[in-house]
């Protein structure tokens, strides 16, 4: 994914990955940390609460006692009851309760008919069994259960027998305290974030919250239930605090406690649940974990930073410096040097680079001579040939064409003898003068400045007409006919009408020579986008050894050796001339079955005609 | 009938080539005036009356080919074929650009010469480099 991007993004990305991985563990290592730390926390505050809730409990039931006590102590009390007084008796407890705020208070005789009752109760069985167990001198606390429809309400009651000074039970009396919201809130006192409620049976029915608590679903506060489970361990007697936390509404931690009213495991039992709830810690471990993050951050930054300006001074300023100085010495300033700013491996680099580009310079400076001195030795060539070409020519101007004269007899009567002498010179002469010209045009195709005579709207029958015509005045002691058979309406070609004669000739002498009798075929036709011209000859054929051998400069078959004269060169130029045609030359040919060599030129070519 | 005879100029150093050039123009019964040396051309070229016809080798001392074709066609104009008679085929792109009206390569061939000169006296350009 890097691969292309730059040292530098390669490296931050390193140092990013590290740094994040890092990150992550302390992220890790924090939440765990924290999470033990609330759990340790949360625990301690739980337990505290339950210690508060129990001894409130604890005291609430004294409380009622003493205060059942201070009523039945007081003689017109006891005397009012044995009276069966209920407006006197009811007069004094009205005073009574008017400090103690109890939530009902019932008297009754002996009898246990009723004298007083504060609040009359639809259901007065439990109320109705506490009396009667007061009535036979059974003092006690113990928790209220009444129904009133489908409501149940529950109260913490004391009763006691009423006795007169000799100890005879007069009556029995009974006090009871709604556990409601407002009893719950006095058990929270001013604890803060803690959340209570009544569990009976097995749904919660009082809270000390009810503006937070979901009665239909049993909720105290954020999403917090009762459990079923803990709350009827708790019923047993035994306050119960779970041991793990329990994540609330927003992933707030809570601790839950179950605390039973009553401890003496004789009656029924309800429970107060207790929720603690520990938002503090759970802010202050986000916040840390922000700020850690924070922290990283900046830090990541600050060293992303440190690291590219480090790497920047000390690997790619120079590697840059590298890549230009290389850049300069390939677009040809070889004396182009780094600066050596170090001696790590960077500088080495530069050290090596500079040593490199010295030997580079050297090397430049001998391959210049070299090409120079290459150059003016193919210059001094090429005016050497020519100045060759020239000196060699001119004189075969005279020599030609004075043995020509003087074998016409212009200079006075020649014999037949003299005559055949003389034809002979002036054949020799014309070779060698085909010698200097193939030698010469050689010379230009190698050296690359081998013009053409470019003509449009050439026609490639005469030029083949003359050719063979030309040939044919050379074809001498052979039993041998050139056959040339040209297509009709052949279309006019672009090119050097000389050269493709010339090639014509090379390959016609050529067939000539290699032929003992027999016809040579001469065909001009159009194929594709070519004129074709083949030349057919039923010669000693070219053995495959021999095929690639053909078109190199001053080779030849042994055969043609043998033959005598030729240089060597016909088949190469006329191959090169085919070419600075835009065209082929090729042959097939096998051993005694003769040749066929064939000349492909373009009928569209991209030469352009002199002037 | 009198018919006009063709009066051609030669220019050419090498007196071997001139002569062989005058033999040839003999064979063609055409009458010939030879500069050998350019040196002093303005006044040879006074010296000379009618021309039809110029055979102008390339490569002489003093004054070359192309210098004097400048000459001549400032004398002449167009009216007259210039043809170049040289050893160096390899002129024959540049003569043809320079405004010679043909191309005769040296040595001269005797079967094709009395075809060459036809042609050119009947304003037919020649470009014959082999």
């Amino acid at each position: 994914m890097l691969k292309n991007a730059s040292l530098a993004v390669k490296l931050n990305s390193l140092v990013l990955l590290v740094l994040a991985m890092l990150l992550v563990g302390v992220i890790f290592l924090l939440i765990q940390n924290t999470e033990s730390l609330t759990q340790e926390i949360g625990g301690e505050r739980i337990a505290e609460e339950v210690n508060i809730i129990q001894n409130r409990l604890e005291e609430l039931k004294r409380e009622m006692l003493v205060d059942t006590n201070f009523i039945i102590s007081s003689v017109s009390f006891f005397q009012a009851v044995g009276r069966r007084n209920a407006a006197e008796t009811a007069a004094i407890i009205n005073t009574a309760n008017a400090s103690l705020g109890l939530d009902d208070i019932t008297v009754v005789d002996g009898d246990g008919v009723r004298l007083v009752d504060t609040q009359v109760d639809a259901d007065t069985r439990s109320e109705d069994s506490l009396l009667q167990q007061a009535l036979s001198d059974i003092p006690k606390t113990s928790l209220l259960i009444e129904q009133e429809g489908t409501q149940t309400a529950i109260s913490l009651a004391a009763s006691a027998p009423i006795k007169s000074i000799s100890g005879n039970i007069l009556g029995a009396i009974q006090m009871s305290r709604h556990i409601n919201t407002d009893f719950l809130k006095s058990l929270v006192f001013q604890q803060e974030a803690t959340y209570l409620g009544l569990a009976y049976g097995d749904t919660l029915i009082a809270y000390s919250h009810p503006g937070q608590a979901t009665p239909a679903d049993d909720i105290l506060v954020n999403d917090i239930a009762l459990n079923i489970e803990s709350m009827q361990a708790a019923q047993l007697g035994e306050a119960i605090i779970q041991e793990r936390l329990v994540i609330g509404q927003g992933g707030v931690p809570h601790m839950v406690a179950y605390v039973p009213i009553m401890t003496d495991n004789t009656d029924t039992n309800a429970v107060i649940m207790a929720v603690v709830e520990l938002d503090e810690i759970f802010s202050f471990q986000n916040r840390t974990l922000a700020n850690t993050i924070l922290v990283f951050f900046a830090l990541t930054l600050v060293t992303m930073a440190i690291i590219y300006a480090n790497l920047y001074r000390t690997v790619i300023r120079p590697l840059n410096e590298l890549r230009t100085s290389s850049q300069t010495i390939t677009a040809g300033q070889y004396d182009k040097r780094v600066p050596v700013m170090t001696s790590d491996e960077v500088g080495q680099l530069a050290h090596s680079f500079n040593e490199m580009a010295f030997a580079v310079q050297q090397r430049e400076v001998s391959l210049r001579a070299a090409r120079e001195q290459a150059e003016r030795a193919d210059q001094v060539k090429s005016m050497f040939l020519a100045s060759v070409s020239h000196e060699l020519r001119t004189p075969l101007n005279a020599i030609i064409n004075l043995t020509k004269f003087v074998g016409l007899g212009m200079y006075g009567p020649v014999n037949s003898e003299q005559v055949d002498i003389l034809q002979k010179v002036e054949s020799r002469s014309k070779h060698l003068l085909n010698l200097i010209n193939d030698v010469l045009d050689i010379s230009k195709i190698e050296s690359g400045s081998l013009e053409l005579f470019v003509e449009d709207g050439l026609n490639i029958a005469d030029i083949a007409q003359s050719a063979v015509e030309t040939t044919q005045s050379l074809v001498i002691n052979k039993p041998i006919t050139i056959c040339l058979d040209v297509e009709d309406d052949l279309p006019p070609i672009t090119g050097d009408s000389q050269r493709i004669q010339q090639i014509i000739i090379n390959l016609l002498s050529n067939a000539y020579k290699f032929t003992e009798e027999g016809t040579i075929h001469v065909r001009v036709y159009k194929q594709a986008n070519d004129v074709i011209i083949l030349i057919q000859d039923p010669g000693v054929g070219i053995a495959p050894e021999d095929h690639s051998l053909i078109f190199e400069s001053f080779r030849q078959t042994k055969d043609g050796l043998r033959k005598g004269e030729g240089t060597g060169l016909g088949l190469p130029i006329s191959q090169r001339l085919a070419q600075a045609h835009g065209g082929r030359l090729w042959f097939k040919s096998a051993i005694g079955e003769g040749a066929t060599f064939y000349v492909a030129l373009p009928l569209k070519s991209e030469l352009v005609a002199t002037l | 009938m009198m018919t006009k005879t063709v009066q051609a100029l030669i220019i050419d150093d090498d007196a071997y080539n001139v002569y062989v050039m005058e033999r040839f123009l003999d064979k063609e019964n055409i009458s010939y005036v030879t500069i050998g040396d350019t040196s002093n051309l303005e006044d040879e070229l006074d010296r000379c009356e009618q021309i039809d016809l110029v055979l102008l080798d390339l490569e002489m001392p003093h004054k070359d080919g192309y210098e004097v074709i400048d000459i001549l066609k400032e004398r002449y104009g167009d009216s007259v074929p210039i043809v170049a008679c040289t050893v160096h085929t390899a002129e024959i792109n540049r003569a043809r650009k320079i405004g010679f009206s043909g191309f005769i390569a040296k040595p001269l061939d005797m079967d094709r010469f009395s075809d060459q000169i036809s042609r050119i006296l009947s304003g037919e350009e020649i470009w014959e480099a082999r």
